[in-house]
């Protein structure tokens, strides 16, 4: 009931930082002032934010992991400090002993499951730490059982649709939560990306659709209801791409019975460079958003949206799943500036894709596996030193995730507007009952830019923000690396966010002024 | 705490103007600037501080260093090379930039081990930067004693669609015994052999690994498999991406523990990348198991595999045969058990079996014709491709035949024998076995194929012997044929000899240059005096054997043809096929002179050109064969990038042979019937000049008489010059220091102007052999030949009939011979089977004598002489005839 009362205040305030642009950020002539950035009460757009997090799903082959290299990926985990993350398996890998009865009917089907193997060893590791960490975790299956060649459990034609999926659903989530004492689960994903469809033999999801993609929904609510998990929300689409997510983001939206069903808005974006340098990318999610509201009133309140796969589409390799660019800074700043803008129009919690090179594979005709470069760090120990190495954006992300905290208040600035100044963009975050206040400014320009920052006072009202500001500077020739191989501020100064700060914020450079260590 | 202080104070920090101001709505604030804090200028030495040059550590650590004066901060470099190469994928260099301390731990994994490594520290600031000296370190192999390669469940080991299908499955009940699950691999004929050339018998299972694997060096696992045919290899994808892979010697029907040394694996080369052809074992990045050449059913079973090191293993596996290492009292014996007599030295390095032909309490009838002590082994031969041992005799019995068989895990026995006179008497000479020479016997219940892997017993024996004395083998041991012979490649001499097989002290040494396959499972090669042509300066001719419907039998040497004249244009070679017929209703339509191997040649040039050319039947009687280099056929055209070379015999560097036979019905139907030990005779192999390809008749083969078409002449002694010129077609076929033939002229009236004189003396008998190669078409009944005896000899005289695969010897035992000329004709019939079967040679498989002998004995010990003249095969007697005419 909590939650609910702030998201309807954050849903009035997301809706008039949209319309009006008011107080000392716009001067006297009507201009908004993109020099003085003062972040205000008015501009919070989300007063309940869920937190940042990253895809750390079931390690594909938690063999390849080498003595010592798990250890070292839960320190990587421990500094990343992600409140939610989305932990994705195969029910192919449990399910054994499958009989189809031999005929055409499915509700007589037996099978049974076989959880005593690496796989689910690794994903209850893996469960168990977020437990430990307070992490949110969106579980689910990537697609329904069957290897793409041979469809031995008959269920590509129906997909999620088939009633057999919602009963393995809730077995499993019935084993990790009731056998194994999972707490951390929140939300099942329906499937992955239901609405890219591929063709026969190159994708199970060939025949699926946005109805028996909803059809599946309906049944596993219903199972996980019957087995008592009403509290975990099925994501609302776990959509690719901004046309598809429309179409099932409508349709959700326009359907009062899915629309209970589930739990969220929830869609990936693998962002093109362009989207997101010119600030585009903060005003097509608005868009989105928009488009939703229109058909759900309950946008931000009950359903609120996600971004559940994060990631940049430039630098992509089809071939091998993996991003060419993954090891440079620019991701991270890219990476950074995607946060910023989703935030600022109104996501509430974003998993970045993804945390480990070591945990998914591509799977060759050959029969062998290459793994995707998509991850923050590689745990193979036989990936060459220079992957096994925390790149960039790992050091951007883990100033994020530690300043945007969950129940902390993300606040836009009218300078934010691409019409003023697409080169540069800023947002405040004030954390939970105001403990603390940073200021994330983001420069895309080619030149440094001289800005001021303020924490108003409104947002201060507990006096919590204090007089320390930690500065970190995330560009090549600035950032620092302490000895433990993390990144750690550029300086610690005795100031407050609650007074004008004046910084240059360098070309091409994220920075993070906050109250707290990050 | 106190660090994070001293930062503080250290940093410029630039608070310009705190300046207040007020405003209504939002309250009152300060205005503060933050500078972002720069250094520029020169910067201070600075030295690295530890680990110290040469630490070795094979876990993590932290570098240190100096702080230099005037750094902003600082940037370490990492690298496998001194000169910190950078875009070098077999080299490691990792860099970290930024760190805002002079101290930085390493928490990554350098992928190479047991290398130094560099490391050197460069301090930033905005303007400058300065570079330390270098350091080193070297990181050692981790103390892994064994790192398993999980079985775990099936979905672990993937398929390659792109082969045949196979069910692959976890076995969970304990299977071999060890405690561990088994993967098993089951596949039939109707997915791997459906004619779909592609994919068919070839079944790949990946298990994706990306494991490092050093401080080990062999992959241990436990296997079985049961079935058809099949070739299974363990292939691992290294680090740079190359193919390598191990045979396993498969024992059928038998669960066996496999020890693979990485340094015996090969680069896969068909169809794969290549990149330094140097298995990078320390990193695999997949284990796989795959199938060749399978086609029919079969089910396989791995388990338990792991990398271990060698040495924990070795005493499972057999490098100098200790005869301590087994009880005696455990062995078994053949015919005679010697060890009653028998002799092992204090380090059970020798071993001496004595024998007495007298009779004894233990052994009732005393040493009497052979004995095999059965050794028991219970080992494995792991890494080497041959046998060394030495061996020595005593006892008056030089024409004795040493044996040393092999008795496999799938109870496959295999043998090497040796005459005597090969060795010396009372001294020790060396030998060496390569496995592959190793022959058949008849005892073979097993696969039929050499494994030589894990080994049962060692049969230790001797035949032909009827005396007393002893048989001693010492040091013997398994050993590498590379190790002792330093150039495998064929040095081809300036007239283009490339081998006549007549520099071989014996027929084992043929393998340290030639190379067979095992795909056919019947490959063999030997040196033949039998079937030889070409006269006394020829010493031997090889046999290279094959079996019929199975895969080509190839037999391959590597060449040097680097001084050979470079105007030769062709290549000659003998041939001359033996293949057997086989006894089958559906193939007995066939004419035996049908069954006559298909031989392709292939010469592969240094350039990459493989050419080609196919003999669809090699000939039954010797002949030459000339091929010029221009009817060789290029068959790999659409693998070269450049336009293809023409054949030049400087630029050719191997050469290839291969044979096969197969059964078809009379439908046109293959009809496999799997014929073994089927010979073809080689010879006398050179590149040549010629004007054009030719294939000519050597003389030496016998056909009717041109005057008389149902008689065939075998020898008359009419052509010999001199008595040496006699071991042209006679040879001793034992020794005896009183062997003598000699030419005479007493002959009989038929007889021209020479006969042979045959010494001999007394109770011990002597053998003189003549060879004989009878065309493919001859027929006959019967045998014919004039002696002159001495009145008191009896000689054996022997026909050496091949039946098959079994050489037999048919006797006529001719007593009370006359002292005066006198002409035999003896049908077929009367020549029995001296090991008492019941076979008769008939009429179309006379061709198949291949030399007949005479055994002399007589009952005074006195030395005497017999004439033999005129031997004969007749067409126009009968089977029985049996007649003896006096010539006048």
């Amino acid at each position: 009931m909590k939650t609910r009362t702030k998201n309807i205040i954050s849903l009035i305030l997301l809706s008039s930082s949209l319309i009006a642009m008011a107080g000392c950020n716009v001067q006297g002539n009507g201009k908004v002032d993109k020099d003085h950035l003062v972040f205000d009460k008015k501009h919070v757009v989300l007063d309940n934010f869920e937190g940042l997090g990253v895809e750390w799903g079931t390690y594909e082959d938690p063999d390849k992991l080498s003595s010592g290299s798990w250890e070292r990926s839960l320190q990587i985990m421990d500094r990343l400090n992600p409140q939610v993350t989305r932990c994705m398996l195969n029910y192919d890998w449990f399910i054994t002993n499958f009989d189809d009865k031999y005929d055409n009917d499915r509700s007589n089907d037996t099978w049974e499951y076989n959880f005593s193997n690496k796989l689910m060893n690794n994903t209850i590791d893996v469960l168990r730490y977020c437990d430990d960490h307070d992490i949110d975790v969106a579980f689910g299956c990537w697609n329904v059982p069957g290897s793409l060649g041979k469809d031995e459990y008959n269920m590509f034609t129906d997909v999620t649709s088939d009633p057999r999926w919602a009963t393995m659903t809730a077995d499993i989530l019935e084993y990790l939560i009731k056998f194994q004492g999972i707490k951390c689960i929140k939300y099942f994903v329906n499937s992955n990306e239901p609405n890219y469809s591929g063709v026969e033999g190159k994708s199970k999801n060939y025949n699926n659709t946005f109805d028996i993609w909803a059809q599946g929904v309906k049944n596993v609510r219903k199972a996980l209801d019957d087995r008592g998990f009403n509290e975990i929300k099925i994501i609302g689409g776990d959509t690719t791409g901004f046309e598809g997510t429309i179409e099932y983001f409508n349709g959700i939206s326009t359907n009062n019975e899915l629309k209970e069903a589930v739990g969220d808005y929830g869609f990936h974006v693998y962002c093109p460079n362009m989207i997101i340098d010119t600030g585009d990318l903060a005003v097509r999610i608005k868009d989105i958003y928009n488009k939703v509201k229109k058909n759900d009133k309950d946008l931000g309140v009950k359903r609120i949206p996600h971004i559940w796969e994060a990631g940049l589409y430039d630098g992509k390799n089809a071939e091998t799943d993996s991003n060419a660019y993954i090891a440079n800074y620019s991701y991270g700043l890219r990476m950074a500036d995607y946060t910023l803008q989703c935030a600022i129009a109104g996501v509430n919690s974003i998993v970045y894709w993804d945390f480990d090179d070591g945990m998914h594979f591509m799977y060759n005709a050959d029969g062998t596996m290459t793994s995707k470069g998509w991850g923050m760090f590689s745990s193979l120990s036989t990936d060459s030193a220079m992957k096994q190495r925390l790149r960039p954006w790992y050091h951007s992300s883990v100033l994020l995730t530690n300043l945007m905290r969950k129940g902390s208040m993300i606040i836009d600035n009218p300078a934010n507007d691409p019409e003023v100044d697409n080169t540069f963009r800023s947002m405040g975050v004030v954390g939970k009952d105001g403990a603390y206040a940073g200021v994330v400014a983001i420069n895309r320009g080619f030149e440094p830019v001289t800005k001021t920052f303020r924490i108003a006072s409104d947002l201060n009202e507990n006096n919590l923000i204090g007089n320390k500001i930690y500065v970190y500077i995330y560009n090549e020739n600035d950032l620092k690396i302490g000895e433990d191989g993390f990144v750690k501020e550029n300086q610690v100064l005795d100031l407050s966010l609650k007074d004008e700060i004046e910084m240059e914020i360098p070309r091409n450079s994220m920075v993070i002024l906050s109250s707290k260590e990050l | 705490m106190k660090k994070r202080f001293l930062g503080l104070l250290l940093l410029p920090l630039m608070l310009i103007g705190c300046v207040s101001q007020n405003t209504p709505d939002q309250g009152s604030y300060e205005h503060n600037s933050i500078n972002k804090t720069t250094k520029t200028g020169e910067i201070g030495d600075f030295k690295l501080t530890g680990p110290e040059n040469g630490f070795v550590t094979d876990t993590g650590f932290t570098f240190t260093w100096e702080a230099a004066n005037n750094a902003d901060n600082y940037q370490i470099e990492i690298a496998s090379t001194l000169s910190f190469v950078t875009d070098d994928e077999d080299e490691v260099y990792v860099k970290e930039s930024n760190l805002a301390s002079n101290q930085y731990a390493l928490n990554f994994n350098l992928p190479k081990k047991d290398i130094l490594y560099y490391w050197r520290v460069t301090a930033v600031n905005a303007d400058h930067n300065k570079k330390s000296d270098i350091g080193n370190f070297f990181v050692a192999s981790p103390h892994i004693d064994e790192i398993p390669i999980k079985i775990e469940d099936e979905q672990d080991w993937v398929l390659h669609k792109e082969g045949s299908y196979a069910d692959i499955k976890i076995d969970r009940s304990d299977f071999f015994g060890t405690g561990h699950d088994s993967l098993a691999i089951v596949f039939d004929k109707e997915h791997t052999n459906q004619g779909i050339a592609k994919s068919d018998g070839w079944i790949v299972i990946t298990k994706s690994e990306d494991r490092e694997l050093y401080g080990t060096d062999s992959f241990y696992f436990n296997f079985y498999y049961s079935g058809h045919d099949a070739t299974v290899l363990v292939r691992c994808l290294d680090y740079d991406g190359e193919y390598w892979h191990k045979q396993v010697q498969i024992s059928n029907n038998a669960k066996q523990t496999i020890l693979m040394r990485y340094e015996d694996f090969e680069l896969r080369t068909a169809g794969t990348n290549i990149f330094n052809r140097k298995f990078d074992w320390q990193h695999i990045r997949y284990f796989e198991i795959v199938f060749e050449r399978t086609f029919g059913d079969g089910i396989c079973l791995f388990s338990n595999i792991k990398a271990v090191k060698y040495d924990d293993y070795k005493d499972m596996f057999i490098e100098k045969m200790d005869f301590r290492s087994t009880d005696p009292k455990d062995w078994t014996y053949e015919n005679y058990d010697f060890r009653n007599e028998m002799v092992i030295s204090e380090d059970g390095s020798e071993l001496t079996l004595n024998f007495t032909a007298k009779n004894a309490e233990t052994n009732p009838n005393g040493f009497s014709g052979y004995g095999f002590q059965n050794v028991n082994v219970y080992r494995y031969f792991v890494q080497g491709d041959a046998v060394r041992m030495k061996v020595k005799y005593t006892g008056a019995s030089m024409n004795s035949m040493f044996y040393f068989r092999i008795l496999e895990e799938d109870n496959d026995r295999w043998q090497f024998k040796l005459s005597f006179n090969y060795l010396v008497r009372d001294d020790y000479k060396e030998i060496v076995i390569p496995l592959k020479a190793f022959q058949r016997t008849d005892y073979m219940t097993g696969d039929g194929a050499k494994q030589f892997y894990f080994i049962q017993k060692f049969n230790i024996g001797l035949a032909d012997n009827y005396s007393t004395g002893s048989l001693s083998i010492k040091d013997l041991e398994v050993i590498k044929i590379d190790d002792i012979v330093e150039n495998r490649t064929r040095i081809v001499s300036n007239d283009g000899c490339i081998d006549n097989f007549n520099d071989y002290g014996i027929y084992t040494e043929i393998y340290y240059y030639w190379d067979q396959s095992t795909v056919n499972k019947d490959e063999a090669m030997k040196l033949d005096t039998v079937h030889k042509t070409g006269g006394s300066s020829n010493t031997y001719c090889a046999e290279f054997d094959y079996k019929a419907d199975m895969e080509m039998a190839t037999y391959q040497i590597m060449l040097d043809t680097k001084g050979v004249d470079p105007t030769l244009n062709a290549f000659s070679i003998w041939l001359k096929d033996a293949s057997v017929k086989f006894d089958d209703p559906a193939v007995s339509y066939l004419d035996e002179k049908d069954i006559a191997a298909e031989m392709t040649i292939q010469l592969t040039m240094d350039t990459g050109e493989w050419y080609r050319v196919v003999i669809d039947k090699v000939e039954k009687e010797w002949h030459k064969y000339t091929i010029k280099f221009d009817d060789f056929v290029l068959n790999n055209g659409d693998q070269l990038f450049d336009k293809p070379n023409p054949l030049n015999v400087n630029h050719i560097i191997h050469m290839a042979f291969g044979f096969k036979y197969l059964y078809y019905d009379q439908l046109g139907n293959h009809h496999p019937t799997y014929a073994i030990a089927n010979p073809v005779y080689l010879d006398e192999i050179y590149f040549t000049n010629a004007t054009e390809s030719s294939i000519t008749e050597i003389s030496g083969t016998i056909k009717e008489d041109t005057d008389n078409p149902n008689r065939i002449t075998i020898e008359t002694m009419e052509g010999y010059a001199n008595d040496r010129n006699i071991f042209e077609n006679w040879s001793y076929a034992t020794e005896r220091d009183y062997n003598e033939m000699a030419l005479s002229t007493d002959v009989s009236s038929q007889g021209g102007a020479k006969s042979l004189r045959m010494h001999y003396k007394g109770y011990e008998s002597i053998s003189y052999a003549r060879t004989t190669q009878f065309a493919n078409t001859i027929t006959a009944k019967g045998f014919c030949i004039d002696i002159k005896g001495d009145g008191k000899a009896t000689v054996y005289l022997n026909l050496n009939w091949r039946s098959g695969t079994s050489l037999m010897k048919m006797r006529v035992t001719l007593n009370n011979l006359p002292t005066t000329w006198t002409h035999y004709e003896i049908g077929f019939e009367l020549f029995k089977d001296v090991n008492g079967s019941s076979k008769t040679i008939s009429a179309n498989y006379a061709k198949n004598i291949e030399s007949v002998s005479f055994g002399i004995v007589n009952g005074d010990y006195s030395a005497s002489d017999i004439y033999v003249d005129n031997l004969r095969l007749l067409k126009d007697i009968g089977y029985t005839t049996n007649t003896r005419t006096a010539i006048n």
